[in-house]
């Protein structure tokens, strides 16, 4: 499968990457290549993560409270570090989830119905 | 800026950043069929830039509070350099503070902090008995008694102060020592460094005669040498064993350079060796020290020692026991004299340091309001409240700390200089240290300071509304009223701190001045003294001394310029002394009363050299010799005491150890105890009728009484070879020394209120200068109205006199509360004098007047056209 260039794919809103990032985590612990790789696919390869913020993002939420980290094996025998949502990152979810819910709805109808274009 | 959080390491980062690397190419190889270093490749590609990344890591996770603490440090250096005027007051204000309050610190410290060098010193304890609210020794039964008797106690061991002639084959020299009880060491807990120390098994009273060194004679004298135990000395002419040598550090008491076994259960008279003394109890001649057992309080002790006094009372119906045993800890009763002294002091250095505190935090006041524009627009660019008032305490920990350092300069050097001031006895044997601790002391005070005049102007300078701020000083309006507020109420408490310290330091000099001018009953010019010590080994009998006595005085009398000389027993001036018991002829024995006067045996020269007054009678001559009828001549306190309306002249009395005597004469009182001491009873015997083994020898001269001092040495020498001189002093020396102590601290405080008026004055000065830069605006239109300068200038001095007034009435209001404490201190003034008071007013009313006449004077030379330029 030939992955499409990076131009062509969107680049993330600002602030959205932590809610991808916790959205990911709820399926279980993963790591940050993993973390990177499930976004990229569950948004159809639309979404790109750029590596240069998904650690930051990664370090900022380890130190919010909303993550956290230790280092295990990857299922193919890799040493890597491996995040996991908290208590305190699941109710951030709930609470960035429902913002962002209200913000997509609010854009859609400040844009209006599709094909109304100019 | 979390400091304290847990923080990852670069390096787990980076590991991480290569684990994704690798799990990618896994994937790309798996996936897509790539090899191995194309998957390699394109995972990395992927990754986009590493570096980057981990940079970006690194941002977010460096010490930015320290990379800013940088920029603060280099910013406070610049801002330092611009304004050296400002830096260098603020400096040595500091300096001047930490300086003072370091070095009385350190003194303090080696006086009262420092433990005695003594393994559980908190458990040593003298005692003494009350007698005319003075502290006394006790007699050496009562001393017994104790011993015996006293559950409280480990143990109570005698000693009692000697000067020892320590012969041998070569260089007598005169040491100071102590005869010592056996059981003294085990007393004060201390192990020998070689030998062995006296113990009551070995040397009990009667056995042979040894003696204890101290190490720093051990080493001078006998060059460390391991041989010296065993070995004989002679010790006032008799043969004793060395036992063993003490541990550097344990000189007590005084500066003790050996310790001889005493020949009795007490230690024998020093006037009378060879008498046992153990049964008497009116003699009163050496000192006890005793250990509390562990568990029992200074109080339990004193309660048992009152109860075992009463049963004594009643047991010794003829005894007298003064007014009852007194317990002292050790500590107390070495530093006892100089701790209220030295408590003012310290009060005076805090004083002193919040003064100078004050005037720093006027200085950095004025500044903040000048640069209250600066920091509006540094807020306005974005530094936060926080920053700005963390760049302000950077700002003042720095010039505090420079403060500092040059305090602790000063403070060693001011060291120096009150060593040469405190009397000897106070000073710690190595001198006064700077110590770790005092280094420790210097930044702490630092630090406060810091805390003190650092924050204030930040929070001031920070916390005001920026908008206002700019719009201010754009106008230089008179700005901050609530800054220049807080400025004059500093100054005002400057004033009123330095005007108590004044008034405190006046008091002690007016005390100082009244107690030279007592009446002190002899006349001191041309007054040289030497002392003597016959040992017992060649002068034993009476007649030696008296034959000594004799020919030494004929040889002194005979040399060019010496108008009269005599020996006495006791100086004036020196305290302390023996006490005698009397009995009068003809009058019973009062219960409770105090019959034993101060007791002084002279040649019968002795008044005529130092001038004292004969009221009644007549003087001694020659014939009072050693084999003539008794006589004594009482002072003036004797004969009120005694013979308040009969007269003292004629009567018979009995002086505990002689004969009944004649009392052949009366003399004025002499300030014998002290300059500070009420005269009290005491009498005088001729010489030859009791010859005393320690003697001084007074001389009055025609010249400088210096200039006599080899002469007759060598004329004593001409007597004895081997007589060792010393102590040799004028009389104004004596009087010197017997008030060094309250000189010294009558210079301190005084130097104290300098210091304290001087920063007050500059207090008054920065503000009045403040107000009329702050006001030159004003001035300059009102000048340009036509207003008169004088009216102006006045105006300002009125201002600054106006602080001056607030201070002073708070300062001598509080004086009035607080003097009190100092009367412990003062010596024939009130605590609420009025002159004192009085000077004190003046000297700041003068100060004020000063400080503010200058920025008046200042402000009315400017040409108001510049003034409104600079605007």
């Amino acid at each position: 499968m030939p992955t499409r260039s990076q131009n062509e794919r969107l680049a993330l809103l600002q602030g959205t990457l932590d809610l991808l990032i916790l959205r990911t985590l709820l399926f279980g612990r993963q790591h940050g290549q993993g973390i990177a790789r499930f976004i990229q696919e569950s948004s159809k390869d639309e979404l790109l993560v750029d590596h240069g913020a998904l650690y930051p993002a990664l370090q900022r939420l380890e130190e919010q409270g909303a993550i956290t980290a230790e280092w295990g094996i990857s299922e193919n025998n890799r040493k890597a570090r491996f995040y996991k949502l908290t208590q305190k990152g699941r109710k951030r979810l709930g609470e960035e989830r429902s913002r962002w819910r209200r913000i997509a709805l609010a854009i859609g109808n400040v844009l209006g119905p599709e094909g109304g274009e100019v | 800026m979390r400091v304290f959080s847990r923080r990852r390491k670069q390096k787990d980062f980076a590991a991480e950043i290569e684990a994704h690397i690798a799990i990618e190419a896994d994937r790309l190889l798996r996936e897509e069929g790539l090899s191995t270093t194309e998957a390699e490749t394109a995972a990395r590609l992927k990754f986009g830039n590493v570096l980057q990344t981990e940079e970006c890591f690194y941002e977010s996770q460096r010490v930015l509070w320290f990379e800013d603490l940088r920029k603060d440090l280099r910013y406070a250096i610049r801002t330092v350099r611009q304004s050296p005027t400002f830096t260098a007051t603020v400096i040595l204000t500091l300096a001047l503070g930490i300086g003072a309050t370091s070095a009385i610190f350190s003194v303090t410290d080696a006086a009262l902090i420092k433990p005695l060098p003594f393994p559980e010193a908190q458990r040593l304890v003298s005692l003494y008995e009350r007698w005319q609210g003075n502290l006394s020794s006790l007699s050496p039964a009562d001393y017994l008694d104790y011993r015996r008797e006293a559950k409280s106690f480990e143990d109570l061991a005698a000693y009692r102060h000697y000067s020892f002639n320590l012969g041998g084959e070569n260089r007598p020299e005169r040491v100071l020592g102590a005869v010592v009880t056996p059981n003294f060491f085990a007393t004060m807990g201390i192990s020998p460094e070689l030998g062995r120390t006296l113990n009551p098994v070995q040397d009990k009273p009667g056995g042979p005669r040894t003696v204890v060194l101290s190490y720093s004679l051990w080493k001078r004298r006998y060059a460390g040498s391991p041989d010296v135990i065993g070995e004989i000395v002679s010790l006032d002419g008799e043969p004793r064993v060395v036992v063993g040598v003490m541990p550097r550090h344990f000189t007590f008491p005084g500066n003790a350079g050996l310790w001889a076994s005493a020949r009795f259960q007490v230690p024998e008279h020093p006037l009378r060796p060879l008498i046992d003394l153990s049964t008497s109890r009116s003699s009163h001649y050496f000192d006890i020290i005793g250990r509390l057992k562990p568990s029992v309080t200074m109080r339990q002790a004193q309660g048992e020692v009152e109860v075992i006094a009463r049963r004594l009372v009643e047991q010794y119906k003829d005894a007298e026991e003064g007014d009852g045993p007194q317990l002292v800890s050790l500590r107390d009763d070495l530093v006892g004299n100089t701790r209220p002294a030295i408590l003012i002091l310290l009060a005076a250095v805090a004083v002193l340091f919040f003064i100078a505190c004050a005037n720093v935090t006027n200085i950095v006041l004025a500044r903040g309001t000048m640069r209250q524009k600066e920091m509006a627009i540094r807020g306005s660019l974005g530094a936060g409240r926080l920053r700005l008032i963390r760049q302000l305490t950077v700002e003042s920990s720095f010039l505090s700390l420079a403060g500092a350092t040059l305090g602790l300069v000063g403070a060693h050097y001011a060291l120096r200089s009150l060593e040469m001031l405190l009397p000897a006895d106070v000073l710690p044997p190595g001198g006064l240290q700077i110590d770790f601790r005092l280094i420790a002391f210097a930044i702490g005070v630092s630090v406060l300071s810091t805390i003190l005049f650092g924050l204030f102007p930040a929070v001031q300078a920070a916390g005001g509304d920026l908008n206002c701020a700019l719009k201010e000083s754009s106008r230089s309006s008179t700005g901050g009223a609530h800054v220049n507020r807080s400025r004059k109420l500093l100054t005002v408490a400057q004033v009123a701190l330095a005007a108590i310290l004044v008034i405190g330091a006046g008091l002690l000099i007016r005390s100082f001045d009244r107690l030279l001018s007592m009446p002190q009953g002899f006349s001191p010019e041309h007054i040289l003294s030497l002392q003597l010590s016959l040992p017992p080994a060649q002068y034993g009998r009476p007649a030696d001394r008296n034959r000594f006595a004799a020919e030494v005085l004929e040889r002194i009398r005979s040399l060019a310029g010496v108008r009269s000389a005599a020996v006495t027993s006791r100086l004036p001036l020196d305290p302390g002394g023996s006490r005698r018991g009397v009995e009068i002829k003809g009058r019973p024995s009062v219960p409770g009363e105090d019959a034993s006067p101060y007791y002084l045996a002279i040649s019968p020269d002795y008044f005529r050299t130092l001038h004292i007054p004969i009221l009644e009678g007549r003087v001694f001559t020659d014939r009072d010799s050693a084999n003539a009828p008794g006589t004594v001549i009482v002072n003036a306190a004797m004969a009120r005491h005694f013979w308040p309306k009969e007269g003292a002249v004629g009567k018979y009395m009995k002086v505990e150890g002689l004969d009944w005597s004649l009392v052949v004469g009366v003399a004025a009182d002499v300030a014998q105890q002290g300059l500070d001491k009420t005269p009290r009873p005491a009498m005088y015997v001729p010489y030859a009728q009791d010859p005393w083994p320690a003697l001084v020898l007074v001389i009055r001269t025609a010249m400088d009484p210096k200039s006599i001092t080899s002469s007759a040495i060598a004329a004593i020498h001409q007597v004895d070879k081997d007589q060792a001189v010393y102590n040799v002093r004028t009389m104004n020396e004596v009087i010197a020394s017997s008030v060094q102590a309250r000189r010294f601290r009558t210079i301190l405080l005084t130097l104290f209120a300098f210091f304290a008026l001087i920063l007050a004055t500059i207090g008054i000065y920065g503000v009045m200068a403040y107000t009329v830069a702050q006001r030159g605006h004003e001035m300059a239109i009102r000048l340009a109205l036509g207003a008169q300068p004088n009216q102006l200038r006045l105006s300002v001095i009125g201002e600054g006199l106006r602080l001056a007034v607030y201070g002073i009435a708070v300062g001598l209001l509080a004086s009035w509360g607080l003097t009190r404490f100092l009367s412990g201190i003062l010596y024939g003034v009130q605590s609420t004098d009025a002159l004192t008071f009085a000077a004190t007013i003046l000297f700041f009313l003068v100060a004020a007047f000063l400080a503010s006449y200058l920025p008046a004077h200042r402000a009315m030379k400017a040409n108001p056209v510049d003034i409104f330029r600079v605007q």
